[in-house]
């Protein structure tokens, strides 16, 4: 939208607002009655009006997002992770860890240490008491597991050797969708640390007033994102962090507004502005698919 | 689980009622799932298109206008196909495999006139959802059209002129994520 398109919306929201009156209405409905692009974004707005009008609609809408999220395996198991789940997810991440160090094995032909040794099958485990163990290959996840023996508990063997299990099967599934909202339900965790320095409906001294993103603002994945304040600001200093407080993005930005050109995936961002040492603004957005 | 008979399934559907939507999901989203995602769509389409045809169920029975000649299932199913044949067209994407996993009877003629409407109807009303909690409030109070000092009131800012500043705020971010949404160009284009 152009500037003029701009005040053209802006008069039509005052006008459906009832804050248009006498002469200046008169001259709206002469433009309405002459000028079809006008007349265009009165019926765009009527119809946006009636659709936020629609209490009820929004509201089933909100409940079955809510009800997908609970329901479909996938989105529910991000935001609540049970401590069994923990437990598998652990052994997992072993179970990863050393099928990496096998292939970093085989690509560089360095040994990883004296508890690995690689067998005639290519596959090479150790047990806890560093005696090397050659297996079958049919039979490595159990022997796998032996590494971890002294460290896990022995009643949880059969769920321990499941989850290893799991790991196979997720990694030779590397597309599943399932794993990928898994690692974007992590994304999306707040940082309580970086909440507690949010700060709403900032002004500060210098009457700095951020006009964009609005607080917890959620883009779509590859919607730009433009940073906006009410007036020209001459050396401010950007920083975006994500929920691990990681900063992914820092520049020393001038103007009126900053459009981001780099990338961001899903997740929950939080961005600063700092000027001098001091913190201008710290506010908070979403990025989601 | 429970059961729910039809009449009960319809009437929970427009009271809203969680249990039965929940069952509802449970139990007719896998076919219209493996329907779009057999179809060019993926998990997110087919969220929207099960979705919406709920919604479309729901619009029905508040209007009063519903006769039903299917069960629930089926014409949840119908309209899902429907809807999802008419995005891939809009999308100029084809359809692969629609041969059906449940009953479906053509519903085209129920929706098709009203099918531009509907998507732009979705389209605010996703963009809304999107928005920030204090806009979503806010634009709620606009559209009953509460003047910008009881604005302010409700919404405890300092003053009408801040609730004007806010409101034009609001909107302007509203209408930047609606004009930007590839979906609203297309819509565009077919009217």
């Amino acid at each position: 939208m152009n500037k003029e398109e701009i005040k053209q919306v802006e008069l039509i929201w005052r006008y459906l607002d009832g804050e248009i009156t006498g002469d200046k209405l008169l001259k709206l409905k002469e433009d309405l009655a002459t000028n079809p692009h006008l007349r265009k974004i009165l019926a765009e707005q009527i119809d946006i009006n009636a659709a936020l009008s629609q209490s009820d609609v929004i509201e089933l809408r909100k409940k079955l997002k809510i009800i997908h999220r609970s329901l479909i395996p996938g989105v529910s198991a991000s935001f609540c992770i049970p401590g069994t789940l923990k437990w598998y997810l652990t052994a997992a991440s072993f179970a990863l860890l050393i099928t990496s160090g096998y292939i970093l094995y085989n690509i560089f032909g360095t040994k990883t240490g004296i508890f690995t040794k690689q067998t005639n099958n290519g596959f090479f485990v150790a047990n806890d008491s560093s005696e090397i163990t050659p297996v079958d290959s049919s039979n490595r996840f159990n022997n796998v597991y032996a590494l971890n023996d002294g460290r896990l508990n022995r009643k949880n063997q059969s769920d321990a050797n499941d989850a290893l299990v799991d790991a196979k099967k997720s990694e030779i599934n590397e597309n599943s969708k399932s794993s990928h909202k898994k690692l974007t339900g992590i994304m999306f965790e707040e940082n309580p640390m970086l909440e507690s320095l949010l700060i709403y409906d900032y002004r500060s001294k210098e009457n700095l007033e951020i006009l964009s993103p609005d607080s917890e603002e959620i883009f779509l994945l590859n919607e730009a994102i433009i940073f906006k304040w009410n007036h020209t600001l001459d050396a401010v200093r950007l920083k975006i962090m994500n929920n691990r407080a990681v900063t992914v993005f820092e520049s020393d930005i001038k103007g009126k507004y900053f459009k981001l050109d780099q990338e961001l995936g899903v997740g929950v961002y939080y961005w600063k502005l700092n000027s001098n040492d001091e913190n201008l603004f710290t506010g908070k957005f979403i990025v989601k698919k | 689980m429970i059961e729910y008979s039809e009449d009960e399934l319809l009437t929970g559907i427009h009271l809203k009622d969680n249990k039965v939507l929940e069952f509802i999901y449970q139990q007719y989203y896998p076919s219209v799932s493996h329907l779009v995602r057999n179809n060019n769509g993926s998990f997110f389409d087919a969220e929207d298109i099960f979705q919406d045809s709920i919604i479309i169920l729901f619009q029905r029975l508040k209007d009063g206008n519903l006769i039903l000649h299917c069960t629930v299932k089926t014409f949840i199913y119908s309209i899902s196909k429907n809807l999802w044949m008419q995005r891939l067209e809009k999308k100029k994407r084809a359809p692969v495999d629609f041969s059906d996993v449940e009953n479906y009877i053509d519903m085209k003629v129920e929706i098709g006139k009203e099918f531009i409407a509907f998507e732009k109807e979705r389209l605010y009303q996703k963009h809304y959802l999107n928005m920030s909690k204090s806009c979503m409030q806010l634009l709620a109070l606009v559209v009953r059209k509460i003047s910008s000092e009881e604005l302010a009131k409700k919404m405890g800012f300092k003053s009408g002129q801040y609730a004007r500043k806010r409101k034009s705020q609001c909107r302007k971010t509203l209408l930047m994520k609606i004009q930007n949404d590839p979906d609203y160009k297309r819509l565009l284009d077919h009217e």
